[in-house]
């Protein structure tokens, strides 16, 4: 782990929670799940700000709170998203009894 | 004299073809009358004024000077008076072309008058009067060829060098043929207005401005300067000729004898356009080379240069080149020929002509029989300078043109002889007598060609217009229902009685000189070295035409105008405007043998009428072999044929009198022959079953199976199957594998977003790298 500094890790960190957020969306076949890997893949985009942020605390006033300021939103807009996300599911389930993303009736986005 | 009336002269009848065709039909036929008829008589009168012009300035002396002379001249006359003009000087036998200045001065008077100005020393008017002719500085009128005017409306197109305008040519050929489309042209269409009169308005206007239309394009074709212009004609008044043939198209025969007549045509023409090429090869050849300013056309001045450069580098024999460009003109002829093939109705093409008598009577008589149908005539005439040499594979093409005229005339003329329709009689006689005509021009005797064109063109149209009187009268063409008409259409009789004389060659009539001088020509070809059994042989085919020719004259006048009358109704004779243009081509049929008299037949007072018409064309047309033959054996030898002539017309019009004459009058037994001789008359009948074999066994079904075939493996296999169909297989295809991309499944799509959303910024972060990697890799391998 030579030369690797603190914030190096960090983005390594937030690249790591990020795909595994994608393979979750693209493996799972449960919506619940694919919604949890979804906010996986939003916190890691999170966790990247934020460590731009840092590294960028010795640059004149504005330039560090930026990406903070972006994450408090990003946070807000997924709590949003996830009660949406989550009254679609149940709606969803309610109509077809399942929450297999690949259910037949259910999910095919075509006609 | 003003040379822009040349193309007035084609818009006269253009103009009348306009009004007739926007306004005829609403204004009402006196309208379309007046405009119809004055067209082409303008016309005349125009033509006429322009005949006179020409005759005037051929009848000036003609001053021909050294160049520095004529330089002084011109400058001294400023140009108003003086022209330079480039003509032909006929000297020892042979032509020349020579600048020469023409000035518009009475001789004596342009003489004297240099001499004050001191414009010409007595000196060198001296050596004028004894010097050779061929050196002479002042030539004496008649020595030069005469004078024709040219008029340039401006150019067309031109194309690397190939260069076409709108050039008009007025000489002693197109002159001609324009006073007899003009003259004849104008009678018939008096005569059109009685014959066409109990049509409906729209009709009547419509067969007017198709009239007006054919001489219009009639007129562009025989004044063309440029083959193409010439072409521009040529297909004008195959289309009026088309659209006259199915002008009753309600018929359905009548329109299929006009598609008959446009497809025929067709054939011909297609011979025309690639002798064009031909030519068009041709002179981009000599104009890149030994010409040498690069331009070319295909006017009639630079395809004589053309030719003259051509037989010039044949003699000097400069390595075959020059054999090369007259094999070619060789071919360019042959191919115009068939065009002429085509247009003038001559075996193997003549098929269109008999049906073509569908189109009502005065059209049969101004197109199908005086004036279109001798346009090939008129072209080779036109372009003699380029037939008279020209051979193919050694075969000389004119000898071609006379074998293939001598067989026309004779097969249409056995088939004249067997008809019932009248028209059809007639159509088969003109056949055979532009077949004449054809033998005539293959034995390069032009002259008597165009005067046997001209009188062809009256007695033809009298008997076409006569026979239009009797179906007029009778409502009937056919022969058999006639008979016994000379008490009830005694004008009709007369004139027609005397056109079919003229037309069996009677002697003193006008037909009588004309086929003569053709015959006379073929047998002073037959003393000449070189195939001169066939020659002689064309002369015996030519005589034994003759005799046909008296007989069938003979039996359509018999069955129509003698015995009893065979028809329903009772016939009249026909309105004014209907007998009097018979009456003055009457009257033409007999003076027009004027303009031909041989000279050992008149006084030697009246010796400058002799071969007036011939003689005037000798010097523009090319010089055949005979005009280099001794003079007096020549005349012995056309003494002959005018005796040889006088006795077969005379015979045979006799003999076919008398043995008609000799039948019961009332009945037409003799049209109902028994054992071979019904064979025979069935044989004739259905003119040598050409028609049948070559045309509805050969080249019909052969063109109905290439149809097939084209259909079958080109337009169904390749074009609908192959190209369009197959287009849209390779869409569907295509559609199949995009479709299968479209899942619906969200998860398959995220999958494909998640792929793209790694290899675009893959993509677009290698691409600036990746290009310079590339081009240096390339620029690499160039250099190495």
């Amino acid at each position: 782990m030579n030369g690797l500094t603190t914030p190096d890790l960090v983005q390594m960190v937030a690249a790591a929670l990020f795909s595994v957020g994608v393979f979750g969306v693209l493996s799972r076949r449960n919506l619940l799940i694919v919604l949890m890997s979804i906010e996986l893949m939003l916190n890691g985009a999170n966790l990247s700000l934020v460590g731009f942020s840092r590294e960028m605390a010795h640059l004149p006033r504005g330039a560090a709170e930026g990406g903070q300021v972006m994450v408090l939103m990003a946070m807000a807009v997924a709590a949003a998203e996830v009660a949406i996300g989550l009254s679609i599911l149940i709606a969803l389930f309610r109509h077809v009894r399942s929450v297999d993303v690949d259910a037949p009736r259910a999910t095919l986005l075509r006609n | 004299m003003n040379t822009s009336m040349i193309p007035l002269l084609i818009l006269v009848p253009f103009l009348g073809f306009l009004l007739n065709a926007f306004f005829g039909r609403r204004l009402g036929k006196s309208f379309v009358t007046c405009v119809g008829v004055s067209a082409p008589l303008i016309a005349f009168v125009m033509g006429a004024a322009l005949f006179s012009n020409l005759r005037e300035i051929d009848s000036r002396p003609v001053v021909q000077l050294d160049a520095d002379i004529q330089r002084r001249v011109y400058d001294a006359y400023s140009g108003e008076l003086a022209r330079y003009e480039l003509v032909t000087v006929h000297a020892h036998g042979h032509a020349s072309q020579r600048q020469i200045l023409r000035v518009d001065l009475p001789y004596e008077s342009f003489v004297q008058d240099a001499l004050a100005k001191n414009l010409i020393t007595q000196a060198e008017l001296d050596d004028a009067e004894h010097a050779e002719p061929s050196e002479r500085v002042i030539v004496a009128a008649g020595e030069v060829a005469p004078a024709a005017f040219t008029f340039t409306l401006g150019n067309w197109f031109s194309v690397g060098g190939f260069e076409v305008n709108f050039a008009f040519l007025l000489d002693r050929i197109s002159i001609l043929l324009v006073l007899v489309i003009t003259g004849i042209g104008s009678l018939i269409h008096i005569y059109s207005t009685g014959y066409m009169g109990d049509r409906s308005a729209g009709t009547f206007a419509r067969f007017f401005t198709y009239l007006n239309l054919f001489i219009a394009a009639m007129l562009v074709l025989v004044l063309g300067k440029d083959l193409l212009l010439m072409f521009v004609g040529w297909e004008g008044v195959g289309m009026c000729s088309y659209l006259l043939i199915g002008f009753d198209y309600d018929d359905k025969a009548n329109a299929a004898c006009g598609t008959k007549a446009f497809v025929v045509n067709r054939i011909g023409d297609l011979g025309f356009v690639l002798g064009m090429l031909c030519l068009v090869v041709l002179g981009r050849q000599a104009a890149l080379g030994e010409l040498g300013d690069g331009v070319f056309s295909l006017d009639v001045d630079f395809l004589r240069t053309l030719v003259d450069h051509g037989g010039s580098a044949a003699a000097a024999g400069e390595h075959g080149h020059g054999g090369g460009a007259a094999g070619m003109i060789g071919v360019a002829c042959l191919l115009l020929f068939v065009g002429a093939t085509g247009k003038s109705a001559q075996i193997p093409l003549h098929i269109w002509l008999p049906d073509a008598m569908a189109g009502p009577t005065p059209v049969s008589a101004l197109i199908h029989a005086a004036t279109m149908v001798t346009a090939g005539i008129y072209m080779i005439t036109r372009l003699s300078f380029l037939f008279i040499d020209a051979q193919v594979f050694g075969i000389p093409v004119l000898g071609i043109v006379a074998v293939i005229g001598a067989t026309t005339a004779f097969c249409a003329g056995a088939a004249a002889l067997a008809q019932d329709d009248i028209k059809r009689v007639l159509a088969y006689s003109t056949v055979s007598q532009l077949g004449y005509m054809f033998l005539g021009v293959g034995a390069a005797a032009f002259g008597a060609s165009m005067f046997h064109l001209v009188t062809h063109a009256f007695f033809k149209a009298l008997l076409f217009l006569g026979a239009g009187s009797v179906i007029h009268a009778c409502h009937s063409q056919s022969m058999s229902k006639m008979g016994g008409l000379k008490d009830s259409m005694p004008w009709t009789f007369k004139t027609m009685f005397v056109g079919a004389f003229a037309l069996a060659g009677f002697p003193l009539l006008s037909g009588f000189f004309s086929k003569d001088l053709i015959l006379f020509q073929v047998l002073a070809r037959s003393n000449v070295e070189g195939a001169s059994w066939v020659w002689a042989l064309l002369y015996g085919m030519g005589v034994f035409t003759a005799a046909l020719t008296a007989l069938y004259s003979m039996r359509l006048i018999r069955m129509t105008f003698y015995g009893s009358y065979r028809g329903s109704g009772h016939p009249h004779e026909s309105p004014w405007v209907m007998t009097v243009p018979l009456q003055v081509l009457a009257l033409g049929a007999v003076l027009a043998s004027l303009l031909g008299w041989p000279k050992f037949f008149l006084p030697a007072s009246l010796a400058s009428w002799a071969d007036m018409l011939p003689h005037s064309l000798h010097a523009v047309v090319a010089a055949g072999p005979t005009a280099l033959m001794d003079h007096d054996y020549l005349v012995s030898l056309e003494v002959t044929g005018i005796v040889i002539g006088a006795v077969v017309a005379v015979g045979f019009c006799a003999l076919g009198f008398a043995w008609l004459w000799s039948l019961p009058p009332s009945e037409i037994a003799w049209e109902r022959p028994v054992g071979w001789m019904r064979r025979l008359r069935d044989f004739l009948f259905r003119a040598w079953m050409y028609d049948e074999i070559v045309n509805k066994r050969g080249a019909q079904p052969a063109v109905k199976q290439l149809s097939h075939w084209l259909w079958r493996w080109f337009d169904d296999a390749t074009l609908d199957q192959g190209l369009v169909d197959g287009m849209g297989r390779v869409g569907v295809e295509l559609s199949h594998m995009a479709r299968a991309t479209q899942t619906g499944r969200a998860t398959s799509y995220l999958r494909m977003f998640a792929l793209g959303a790694v290899v675009l910024p893959l993509l677009a972060i290698l691409a600036t790298p990746l290009f310079t990697l590339l081009t240096a890799w390339f620029a690499g391998g160039g250099t190495h």
